[in-house]
């Protein structure tokens, strides 16, 4: 079908229209023009596909879908015009479209016409604006644009009055203003009695200050003991334990509380949590108590001190331990001490076999030891310088023949034992004795060379189940083995 | 006149096969003149034949290791020697002897002395198992029985079987009956897989 066919078509049926609607007095947008089809602009090609083949491998041809402009600016766009008959965005093959038009009733599309068009009226009369904005399936929004462009009512300038003041819509409750409001109360909240001002007593005095308060006998702040037991929230609890005023809730190191018969505690409102603490400067530290120093580290007594009487050493009795250890020093070295001199030569002199001519003073001294030696021979008189031959006296004095203290005269040989010395001692130089370590048993060439030990745990990893390997016997054994085959068996 | 003797070439000793071959390329036997004129005379048979020939090659061995020991101690000798040793020894005496190249299998207890190849044929399998049983009852110090048990024609292999009276009975008893030397020797080993097939009269 050609267009100017199709133009032919759609202002027969359009002209059907309006005879129709005169007839029934619908009140139809002003008409359009009668060469208003014909000055379409030409029709913007809009790709669709379509399927030609009912194949899955059909090919897919391009058709031309008619898209019908909008005419904006005409004169009859004051009025909300008819809707021109909207084409299908996916089009159908040209033969199907022939056949819609060729053999459709027009009968039945004049009426479907003027049922839409009833139905956009009555749309149109109790909202115009919105009527149109619903989009029709198959339409693009930029197409229903247009057509509200279309369709909506242009005010011209004479007719644009002055703007009406808008007032704001005042919200309307839905409650009638004497009804009082409330809300359910809660678990432990009970709803407050409404109070007037005009019901409150008036107090008979001034204000009372915050600096007032303590001329006042009003307590600052109620008790924790005080409040009225009723069931705290946790973090309430919590605050109290803080506040160290909850002495009274039992420890779990505290001794059980005697039982007490559980009375039934009324639930009663919770009172008003006082207001947020204002910010409290800092308060000084506490003064801290000097700890008193350390005790000195315990030092293990020794164990002839535990044993003895700890004498009971007064003030007086210091001077007089001082004055001994004083005399200590300067009285001469008993005999014992003198031949600390001699012991306490290197023994490297004795064992390298170091033999220094004795002086004729009878002084024996090592040249290693000079140095010390002279220190010492500096603090002591000559006469305390002993001969070698005094070895072998008891070097320990009594603490009961000094009177005082305790002094005990140690050896510079610690090293060796006292009696190996003085066995070796006329023997020269002193050589330690060799130990013998056993680290191997020694046996004698005739026994068996070859030491059996256990062997060590085997490890299976894989067990061999195959043949084991042939013993390596001699051919006599081998021999005695095949006589001996089936020798056993019976016949 | 005609050309000297020559005796180049008149006897030829191939011990890798174990044959004996004169000039006329036929095969020979060397057997002690006594044992064949007892055999001649018909007061031996053909095993005693053989005994004599193994005891005689036995004596060899006893002697070649007994060089190297005490030759009162040379039967334990050879007892004591490996079978690599008896074979290599046993085997050359046998060689020379020309009754062929030595072999020993071992399967399981049984020992097999193989014969490969050899140039006797099945007439001589009584001698040949004399030979066997002479020179082994001298190192065993008892009885030694032997039965050929396996034989290739044309020269091939020659399996004899030592073992006890017993054992060789049963053995010679599944011979007669067909059964492969494998099968004797399975047999032998399990005591519980007796023949069930009887002697065919």
């Amino acid at each position: 079908m050609t267009p100017e066919q199709r133009l032919v078509v759609l202002e027969t049926l359009l002209e059907k229209v309006r005879r129709t609607a005169n007839e029934r007095g619908l009140d139809l947008p002003s008409d359009l023009p009668r060469g208003a089809f014909k000055n379409r602009p030409p029709r913007k090609p809009l790709t669709a596909f379509t399927e030609t083949g009912g194949g899955n491998h059909a090919p897919l041809a391009l058709v031309e879908a008619p898209l019908e402009p909008a005419y904006v600016g005409s004169s009859a766009a004051q009025e909300p015009a008819a809707e021109p008959p909207r084409p299908a965005l996916i089009g159908f093959a040209p033969t199907f479209e022939d056949e819609i038009t060729s053999d459709a009733n027009p009968e039945a599309i004049e009426a479907q016409i003027l049922e839409q068009m009833e139905h956009e009226a009555r749309a149109a009369t109790n909202e115009p604006a919105i009527a149109l904005d619903v989009p029709e399936p198959l339409v693009s929004v930029v197409e229903a644009e247009e057509e509200a462009a279309v369709s909506m009512p242009i005010p011209l300038v004479s007719q644009i009055s002055a703007p009406q003041q808008v007032e704001p819509i005042q919200r309307q409750s839905a409650f009638p203003p004497g009804m009082p409001l409330s809300t359910s109360p809660g678990r432990l909240m009970t709803s407050l009695p409404s109070v007037r001002p005009s019901s409150l007593p008036r107090p008979s005095h001034p204000p009372i200050e915050l600096d007032d308060l303590d001329d006042l006998d009003v307590p600052a702040a109620p008790r924790v003991s005080e409040v009225p037991k009723a069931p705290l929230a946790p973090s309430m609890l919590e605050r109290a334990f803080s506040n160290g005023e909850a002495a009274a809730v039992p420890r779990r190191s505290a001794p059980p509380p005697a039982p007490v018969a559980p009375t039934p505690v009324p639930p009663r409102p919770v009172p008003p949590t006082p207001p947020p603490p204002t910010p409290v400067p800092p308060t000084p530290p506490p003064p801290r108590i000097p700890t008193p120093p350390p005790p000195p580290p315990m030092v293990a007594a020794p164990q002839l001190e535990a044993m003895l009487p700890t004498p009971v050493v007064e003030v007086d009795d210091v001077a007089a331990v001082v004055a001994a250890s004083s005399e200590l020093h300067v009285e001469p070295a008993p005999e014992s001490q003198r031949q600390k001199v001699y012991e306490e030569r290197p023994v490297d002199d004795v064992l390298e076999g170091i033999s220094e001519p004795p002086p004729e003073s009878g002084e024996v001294e090592s040249q290693r030891s000079i140095s010390r030696s002279r220190e010492s021979m500096e603090s002591r008189p000559e006469d305390d310088i002993v001969d070698a031959d005094e070895l072998g006296a008891v070097d320990v004095v009594d603490a009961d023949e000094l009177g005082v203290l305790e002094v005990t005269a140690t050896r510079g040989l610690d090293e060796h034992d006292e009696h190996a010395l003085l066995e070796d001692d006329d023997d020269g130089p002193v050589t330690p004795r060799p130990t013998p370590e056993v680290t191997a048993e020694v046996r004698s060439l005739g026994d068996v060379d070859v030491v059996e030990r256990p062997s060590p745990p085997k490890v299976e990893v894989a067990v061999f189940r195959g043949t084991s390997k042939r013993a390596a016997l001699s051919f006599g054994e081998l021999l005695d083995r095949a006589l001996e085959l089936a020798s056993r068996a019976s016949d | 006149m005609a050309a000297p003797f020559d005796p180049a070439r008149s006897v030829t000793f191939d011990l890798n096969r174990g044959h004996v071959e004169l000039a006329d390329g036929e095969a020979h036997v060397l057997v002690p003149v006594a044992a064949l004129a007892a055999f001649a005379a018909g007061e031996s048979g053909a095993r005693a034949l053989g005994h004599a020939i193994g005891v005689g090659a036995i004596g060899r061995v006893a002697v070649h290791i007994a060089r190297e020991g005490d030759p009162r101690r040379a039967i334990d000798g050879i007892r004591g020697a490996s079978l690599e040793t008896v074979v290599e020894l046993l085997g050359g005496e046998l060689a020379v002897v020309g009754l062929g190249s030595l072999r020993v299998e071992r399967w399981g207890s049984a020992l097999l002395f193989v014969l490969d190849p050899h140039t006797l044929d099945e007439r001589c399998d009584e001698m040949v198992c004399g030979v066997f049983e002479g020179a082994l009852a001298s190192v065993a110090g008892r009885d030694v029985h032997a039965l050929v048990v396996d034989r290739e024609g044309g020269g091939g292999q020659l399996r004899v079987l030592v073992a006890n009276e017993r054992a060789i009975d049963r053995a010679r008893r599944l011979v007669n009956v067909g059964a492969f030397f494998t099968e004797i020797i399975s047999m032998l080993h399990d005591s519980v897989l007796q023949p069930s097939t009887s002697e065919p009269s």
